[in-house]
């Protein structure tokens, strides 16, 4: 194992999955609730629900709003899961489905389903819901969508008051009810983040404003980035992991643009980037022992061995074969003398030969295989073939019988042919020797004149360089129709395509076409053509023996300069993907470094969003903005009045560094205020329970309860969008 | 969970099956008449904002000094720029699709 590890790097694991751990099943209904008419509270989120007794100091239940109902069609049942039960499964997780769409709840059935689920859990075994409910909706929530709870509410479950109410302005009373009579709230939530203005107790939801992103949103964007950054991630990233990359490493840059500046520094930039590792299995490499290596040997060696022997065996029949064809060859030669000649050429064809000549071509070649075999049976080196003689070539045909005309024929092909492959054979050898020498001579300089060798080489490579890099030039320019190479291109073909004669003056008796003769002319063929690599690979080749070349002789001349260099310490791109940790260009990433992401402009990228929605080109106004733009309706007084209690609650406000900077950036936007801090910013005390709380603090308070909330007959009487306003919930219709 | 005997509903009723989802909603709703002022979900939107916008690279978030003309893609340096040579075009509008400026052919 190697031991030396790099002790800055730090890794992140990854929360692959949310874990599933089982909600407690209450039985103190009936001793502690049953007839008392406590209020429940209900605080029923996109992203989570909260649900709990109002006289308790916290919800009793917290859980994922979402419900899985599918056939298991293996076990013939119908399952249904809701709330974090959804995580104890496989498939339940793959079809978790949420009542919501954007912040509203639209699918009463799964509502329903979820409802139940809370009832259970608190143990009611009564005959209805005796006690008051206190839920909360989303800003200026359509009335149909009221309708749909309300129905589901009072007819299903037949409670006797509903209260509803905002959650912002739940969590703005929870954090200081004497306070909560002005201030700006800005809710921070899962899919939107609201900002709600308070003037003199009065919610003025005219004026307040919505920006389309918030923890969903930020964790899809923070998906696609990090798939965009690793296209060749072997794992399938889901919203929950990017979800957790969110929760667990972004922050608020106090100064966004320096914040960035700050990044391209590695010295800072090694501080700030987070190595989120993946799990991965190694591929396990089976140690062999030496005992079973040496028997794997003999194996392989038997084997080969096996194989020679069958070789050898077959070579041996056929030699037997051949003995035998030979025997039978010469048996019919010998009986010519005392055969009859017609008795004897029937024989011969017999055998498959026409004539006599046939037969002794046949035992000439069958004699000379069985030779060779025999040789290389007994390992006998074939003696050097002494060279084929010509005899009949030089002699006059006149001389010679028709017999002979036509064996001369034959040797005169065969000796034309013969004395090729020995030029051919000659130019190679010479060939050779000329590079040879060339390479001696070129050790030779650089021996005697070191310097001025090196300096060629180095020209030459040059040379190299730049003719590679003005053809890449010219090939990028020619992917742009207009750039200027693209049209002398076009010019080139029109000119070569056109029949009337080039519009250029010229001399008398020089009008002819002249194309063709001199060589350089058909380059013209070259240029016009877009796709010519021919020459690339002998270019690249030369240039890499120069730099090999350059990388032995030269001391000064080191891997990265070469042309294909790659530099990672230098490069930004490099280490904003692969961080600033070992790293050898030749290998490439070890295993463990593939599922690992780096997190670093990102962290601050993704919340940033909320100041600048314009990053994902959401055309809104940011967080800042907003205020502005709210804060301009109110008059002087109500301004000075609000801007004293700014209070951000809801999940992304828990993002670390925001009210920092939200602080900072108000401060740029209110008038100057040279002797005292004349406004304040504050973080919630708990973002995410605060809103339950709040509503639980209304539900304990019985005499407002009884002014507020809409009874069943109020219900029956004007219907389920019906409300009464009360200074924490949407506006009355 | 289905099969839990639950005493507290009224027997035989059940939510409706039909949803709508929020934009059909929305989209009844706005059909209605309205009060001028009156807070509705759809007019509490945050408005298009009136200050310039910063330009951040596509390709690493860095501020983005240049934009390239061919692929529209803003970017920080020279590194980047040949890197975005080399993407195709379907890498490109990812890319742009990040910050909703990509082509949609309908």
């Amino acid at each position: 194992m190697d031991m030396e590890v790099d002790e800055e790097v730090v890794l992140h694991p990854v929360q692959t999955e949310k874990a599933f751990t089982p909600t407690p099943d209450y039985s103190d209904y009936k001793e502690s609730f049953a007839s008392t008419g406590t209020p429940l509270v209900i605080d029923n989120g996109s992203w989570q629900c909260r649900a709990g007794w109002a006289t308790e100091d916290r919800p009793r239940l917290v859980f994922d709003n979402q419900m899985a109902k599918f056939r298991d069609r293996k076990a013939n049942t119908s399952n249904q899961y809701i709330g974090n039960d959804v995580y104890a499964d496989v498939l339940a997780r793959s079809n978790a489905r949420s009542a919501f769409d954007g912040p509203v709840m639209c699918n009463p059935e799964i509502m329903e389903a979820v409802l139940d689920y809370i009832f259970i859990k608190l143990g009611i075994d009564a005959d209805r819901i005796a006690h008051p409910l206190v839920m909360t909706e989303p800003v200026c929530v359509p009335h149909y969508n009221r309708n749909l709870m309300s129905e589901l509410l009072f007819e299903s479950y037949q409670v006797p008051s509903v209260t509803y109410g905002i959650d912002s302005l739940f969590s703005l009373y929870a954090n200081g009810p004497e306070q909560s009579k002005d201030g700006i709230v800005m809710s921070a939530g899962h899919h939107y983040t609201h900002m709600i203005p308070v003037s003199q107790g009065k919610v003025h939801l005219e004026h307040a404003k919505r920006i389309s992103y918030g923890g969903d949103p930020a964790s899809e964007y923070m998906l696609k980035l990090m798939q965009m950054k690793y296209p060749t991630f072997p794992m399938k990233m889901t919203t929950t992991q990017s979800e957790s990359l969110l929760i667990n490493h972004c922050y608020v840059a106090k100064d966004y643009l320096g914040e960035l500046v700050s990044y391209e520094d590695p010295e800072v930039f090694k501080t700030k980037d987070r190595v989120i590792q993946f799990p991965f299995t190694a591929p396990v490499i089976e140690e062999k022992s030496e005992e079973e290596q040496a028997r794997l040997a003999a194996k392989r060696k038997e084997q080969g061995r096996r194989l020679q022997e069958q070789a050898a065996k077959a070579r041996l029949e056929k030699l037997i074969q051949r003995e035998q064809e030979l025997e039978q060859y010469n048996g019919l030669k010998n009986s010519k003398a005392t055969l009859k000649k017609a008795e004897w050429t029937e024989q011969l064809k017999s055998m498959g030969f026409k004539e006599e000549a046939d037969l002794d071509a046949a035992i000439k070649t069958t004699d000379a295989a069985i030779r060779r075999a025999r040789n290389k049976e007994l390992g006998i080196e074939e003696e050097e073939k002494e060279p084929p003689t010509f005899p009949l070539v030089d002699i006059p045909d006149e001389e010679l019988s028709e017999l002979d005309r036509k064996e001369k024929k034959k040797q005169r092909l065969l000796k034309a042919s013969h004395d090729a492959r020995m030029r051919a054979k000659a130019a190679k050898a010479e060939e050779t020797a000329y590079q040879e020498a060339l390479a001696r001579q070129d050790a030779e300089r650089r021996e005697k004149e070191p310097q001025k060798w090196l300096e060629e080489i180095h020209a030459k490579r040059k040379d190299l360089v730049d003719k590679i890099k003005a053809k890449k030039q010219l090939r990028e320019q020619l992917s742009d129709r207009r750039s200027h190479a693209s049209q002398l291109r076009m010019k080139s073909i029109a000119a070569l395509a056109s029949d009337a004669p080039p519009p250029k003056r010229r001399r008398k008796g020089q009008d002819e076409d002249t194309f063709g003769q001199d060589d350089e002319d058909w380059m013209v063929y070259r240029e016009i053509s877009r796709e010519d690599d021919s020459e690339d690979e002998e270019e690249a080749n030369q240039l890499n023996e120069y730099e090999q070349q350059l990388l032995k002789y030269d001391p000064e001349f080191l891997h990265e300069h070469t042309m294909n260099a790659y530099t990672p310490k230098n490069s930004f791109l490099h280490y904003y993907t692969n961080g600033l940790g070992p790293y050898d260009p030749a290998v490439g990433l070890s295993l463990d470094q593939t599922y690992q992401l780096h997190l670093n402009v990102e962290r601050i990228r993704v919340p940033e969003v909320l100041f600048q929605p314009g990053i994902i080109g959401l055309d809104q106004t940011g967080l800042i903005e907003t205020m502005q733009d709210i804060l301009k309706r109110f008059d002087k007084q109500a301004r000075d009045r609000m801007v004293q209690n700014i209070l951000v609650t809801g999940g992304m406000a828990q993002v670390p560094g925001l009210i920092d900077r939200l602080d900072q950036s108000v401060r740029a936007i209110l008038p100057f205020s040279p002797d005292q801090k004349n406004y304040s910013v504050r973080k919630a005390q708990n973002c995410l329970l605060d809103g339950w709380r709040g509503a639980a603090m209304v539900a304990r308070d019985g005499e407002r309860m009884g002014k507020i909330s809409v009874t069943r007959q109020e219900y029956e009487e004007y219907g389920g969008a019906y409300i009464k306003e009360h200074g924490l919930g949407n506006a009355h219709p | 969970m289905a099969h839990i005997h639950k005493p507290f509903k009224r027997p035989g009723w059940h939510a409706s099956k039909k949803t709508k989802n929020l934009k059909q909603i929305i989209t009844a709703d706005k059909a209605k008449e309205w009060k001028t002022n009156t807070p509705t979900y759809w007019n509490i939107e945050a408005l298009p904002s009136m200050t310039p916008q910063k330009k951040y690279c596509d390709i690493t978030g860095l501020e983005a000094r240049y934009t390239d003309p061919k692929t529209r893609l803003r970017y920080h340096s020279t590194e980047v720029y040949q890197l975005i040579k080399n993407q195709p075009i379907g890498v490109v509008q990812q890319y742009l699709g990040l910050r909703n400026a990509a082509v949609v052919l309908k």
